[in-house]
């Protein structure tokens, strides 16, 4: 027993002093295109921890506390909102990617491409997937856009609200909603659902990815580092090659 | 608010009018009937009391959902489905409180005497007039405490609910969940009131049990 508990201290501590863990909360939407860049951003002693979650989520999380280093966010909604409470170290805020949002169904669905008004007018489509628009920016960049083209009234006794933007593509390859309002990159290699229509340019506020360091982060310095290698010519590669765009 | 409270009602009460006659029925098979596999059977009525409800969840989805096996067969005769509708929170909330009625009627079934019950057939009765005459009014007490608590564990359900019947604001945003809501978008008055709301129902259901053990 004496020696458990002298295993377990020692895995505890050792842990502790030999490494820096710095915790990044992103954007669900941005998960593939971080996991790569974690493996690329490569220092001494230094290990990355990532929590994807939608951005309003995340949000409520470091309000209450919680021991985060970076947030990137899928919106500015969140992140300014932090930046008014103080939470933020503000010379730190920059941009990192923009992305386009578009419709989805799944690969079998009868639909095809047509523009929005058409496809959200059809009686075939009895349910569509958004993000929370509380929460998710894709469900508020969605709202915004389905108001602006005069459609929001039309479509939302058909909506059904999802956790995050990574659930309406969930429950679109599940079949239990006809369309979904989901990102560009988020359907990279998926060959269960397929894209029908883009929301236009003129209707859409622009889709910008904001991150900062948060104050009250133990390691600030490699936090920066880190946030600036995400803008270096390297890292923004890897962006464009998921298919996002350059800030 | 309100029509979260009429929601769950509604869950509740659908949740019990499917589950009292096939609950009690299972926990009298569990009591009385000795037959092949019947460690297996009590491992699958146990089974949802000790999955987390997201697992419970997550399974629904994948056999009742639209692309699921039963979901699909569902949608192809009936035209029903489930996910996403007042009747898959039902169905997620029977699943979760299935485990305690069951198990609280297997109890109170076990602790009547048996033979009690032959000496009502030798008297003439059939099973079903000595369950009804006999068995079912000496386990009474024991009945109740298992409905209430599967009442109870109905109107708590969350974790599945969300998965399965989702969050759908009028539809199937039953107490638990737009507590939840409420908290996620920094309503704290509506979720205090939701919370207060459910904590009162609950010291009701609490009272009942608490009465029904000691009596």
């Amino acid at each position: 027993m004496r020696l458990i508990l002298l295993l377990l201290f020692c895995l505890v501590s050792c842990s502790k002093t030999e490494q820096t863990t710095i915790t990044v909360s992103a954007a669900v939407s941005l998960k593939d295109v971080l996991d790569e860049l974690g493996t690329k951003f490569r220092e001494e002693n230094i290990s990355m921890q990532f929590q994807f979650a939608s951005s309003g989520e995340l949000e409520k999380q470091i309000m209450g506390g919680a021991p985060i280093d970076v947030f990137i966010s899928a919106s500015s909604t969140q992140l300014e909102r932090l930046q008014r409470n103080n939470m933020l170290e503000d010379d730190t805020i920059s941009k990192l990617a923009t992305n386009r949002l578009i419709v989805i169904t799944y690969q079998k669905s009868e639909l095809s491409s047509s523009d929005l008004t058409t496809l959200l007018s059809g009686a075939e489509v009895s349910r569509i997937a958004i993000g929370d628009p509380a929460l998710v920016p894709a469900g508020e960049y969605a709202q915004k856009g389905l108001e602006a083209l005069g459609l929001w009234e039309r479509v939302s006794p058909r909506l059904v609200n999802a956790s995050n933007v990574r659930q309406v593509l969930d429950l679109v390859s599940r079949q239990e909603v006809e369309l979904g309002f989901v990102y560009e990159t988020d359907i990279n290699n998926r060959s269960d659902v397929r894209k029908l229509a883009e929301l236009p340019k003129s209707s859409t506020l622009p889709i910008v990815y904001p991150a900062a360091v948060i104050k009250q982060s133990k390691h600030p310095e490699v936090s920066k580092r880190f946030l600036i290698f995400l803008q270096s010519p390297e890292a923004q590669e890897v962006f464009l090659k998921y298919g996002f765009g350059a800030p | 608010v309100l029509h979260s409270l009429f929601l769950s009602i509604g869950v509740v009460f659908f949740t019990l009018l499917l589950l009292v006659p096939f609950g009690l029925w299972v926990g009298l098979v569990q009591a009385r009937r000795v037959y092949r596999g019947k460690l297996l059977v009590d491992v699958l009525i146990l089974l949802p009391l000790i999955l987390p409800p997201s697992v419970v969840g997550y399974f629904l989805l994948l056999f009742l959902g639209r692309a699921g096996p039963i979901g699909a067969l569902l949608e192809a005769f009936f035209g029903v489905r489930l996910v996403f509708s007042f009747w898959g929170a039902v169905i997620a909330a029977a699943v979760v409180a299935f485990p305690m009625m069951v198990k609280g009627a297997e109890a109170a079934f076990a602790r009547v005497d048996k033979e009690l019950e032959d000496a009502a057939l030798v008297d003439g009765l059939s099973a079903r007039g000595a369950f009804f005459r006999i068995t079912l009014p000496l386990a009474k007490r024991g009945v109740f405490a298992a409905i209430f608590l599967g009442a109870g564990r109905a109107l708590g359900e969350f974790g599945a609910t969300l998965m399965f019947a989702g969050n759908l604001p009028g539809k199937t945003d039953t107490l638990p969940l737009a507590i939840y809501s409420a908290f996620m978008i920094n309503d704290e008055r509506a979720a205090l009131s939701l919370a207060l709301l459910l904590t009162g129902v609950s010291v009701v259901l609490a009272l009942v049990l608490a009465k029904l053990s000691r009596e």
